[in-house]
């Protein structure tokens, strides 16, 4: 066969492979391993950051308050007393944030372990860490069927060493459970959102009460330094360096779950898309590569 | 708190970095006690987790819009102390109204 029609044929090969909406297939393509990998990346960052951006929230609210009580008077009408100082963060409303956050981040897990190892009782231990977490949140978006479906799904991967079966389980449980991850973080978001009326919302209401009160109070004094002059001072610069606080992690944490929303939307779209769907050279040769580990597989 | 919140939030911003340039006097107290009933308004909101959206809602946000240009025009020079008072005097009937019809207060 000369060079012209050898290229011919690998042409009209590659050409059925990926016109043909992919009937020959040898599991995750390049592009859909990379969107579970950036999938997983994202839901690990905040399995840590909300547990301890939730205490910190609560710990500077309670803080406020307490300095607040202690310099100005009248206190505030709407100022919980010293039973409540934690109100708005009680443990009951941490621990379904972090309920919510520890899912995520054990889904991420179990879809990156269920693309990457074959181990059984790794991915066994993956989807038990799964379905223990989605079972301790306080509304469960999934239900006990689709939790269990999604252990059926990877105990056929754990059992049958199958490429193929591997990139079925993934797209079963993704679009599953796309349209519930994708509602958790808009929950999570509004609650770190500084204006969106939730947790971060009252660190930034103390915030400003402590600035408002303190300037307020200076205002009045004037150029005298009466004995309080100091406290006011200190509590004018409490106020705003939380309010800084408020901003800066409200963004970031805003920003780090809408991230997971956008990955989990890439990772449904590769997960729908033809599997040599291809942007590159390197994606398209990994691609081949795994065509010539399948044929290879075939032929003995 | 959908849109509502984002309004009320800015609105108590943009009406601090006003107080803060205002010096003592009866403007400054005005806005200073406007300040506070908006500033408990956005406490009750956030006690509730209000989600609603009404057509008291939509007031809400309407009038807080309006108020926020109000007292940014006041911050740049641009309007004066009482009309900002006026338009913020607006703003806290408006959502003392939805969190009455929420049942908030």
């Amino acid at each position: 066969m000369s060079m012209n029609l050898r290229h011919a044929a690998t042409l009209m090969l590659l050409t059925c492979l990926f016109g043909s909406g992919c009937s020959f297939s040898v599991g995750l393509s390049q592009q859909q391993k990379a969107a579970v990998a950036d999938f997983g990346n994202s839901t690990a960052a905040i399995g840590t950051s909300i547990p301890q951006e939730l205490t910190s929230m609560r710990d500077r609210t309670v803080r406020m308050r307490i300095d607040e009580l202690n310099v100005i008077y009248p206190v505030p009408k709407q100022w919980p007393d010293y039973q409540h100082l934690d109100k708005d963060f009680e443990p009951a409303s941490l621990q379904q944030r972090i309920a919510a956050s520890q899912a995520l981040a054990a889904y991420g897990n179990l879809l990156e372990k269920l693309a990457t190892s074959s181990d059984a009782s790794d991915l066994n231990q993956a989807v038990s860490n799964f379905q223990s977490s989605v079972n301790t949140l306080a509304q469960k978006s999934l239900s006990t069927q689709q939790i269990d479906a999604v252990g059926e799904a990877v105990r056929v991967v754990a059992g049958i060493y199958i490429e193929r079966k591997r990139a079925e389980a993934l797209k079963t449980i993704v679009e599953d459970t796309h349209d519930q991850t994708n509602a958790l973080c808009g929950l999570l978001a509004v609650d770190f959102d500084p204006n969106g009326g939730n947790l971060m919302s009252a660190v930034k209401l103390a915030a400003m009460r402590l600035e408002e009160d303190a300037d307020n109070h200076l205002k009045k004094v004037g150029n005298s330094h009466p004995q309080d002059y100091g406290a006011l001072v200190k509590l004018y610069w409490e106020g705003a360096e939380n309010a800084v606080y408020v901003e800066k992690v409200g963004g970031s944490m805003v920003s780090a779950i809408t991230q997971i929303q956008k990955a989990n939307d890439n990772l449904l779209k590769a997960l729908q898309a033809p599997e040599f769907a291809f942007e590159s050279p390197t994606e398209l040769e990994a691609d081949v590569k795994g065509i010539q580990a399948w044929t290879a597989i075939l032929k003995n | 708190m959908a849109a509502l919140g984002p309004n009320l939030f800015t609105a108590l911003d943009n009406l601090q970095t006003l107080l803060i340039k205002t010096p003592a006097g009866s403007d400054h107290d005005t806005l200073q006690d406007q300040y506070d009933k908006l500033w408990d308004q956005a406490q009750d909101l956030v006690d509730a987790n209000v989600q609603a959206a009404t057509v008291e809602y939509n007031s809400a946000i309407k009038v807080l819009a309006d108020a926020n240009k109000k007292i940014q025009d006041a911050i740049n020079g641009l309007a004066k102390a009482v009309d900002v008072i006026n338009k913020v005097a607006e703003a806290i009937t408006v959502i003392d109204t939805l969190l009455t019809k929420l049942g908030v207060i």
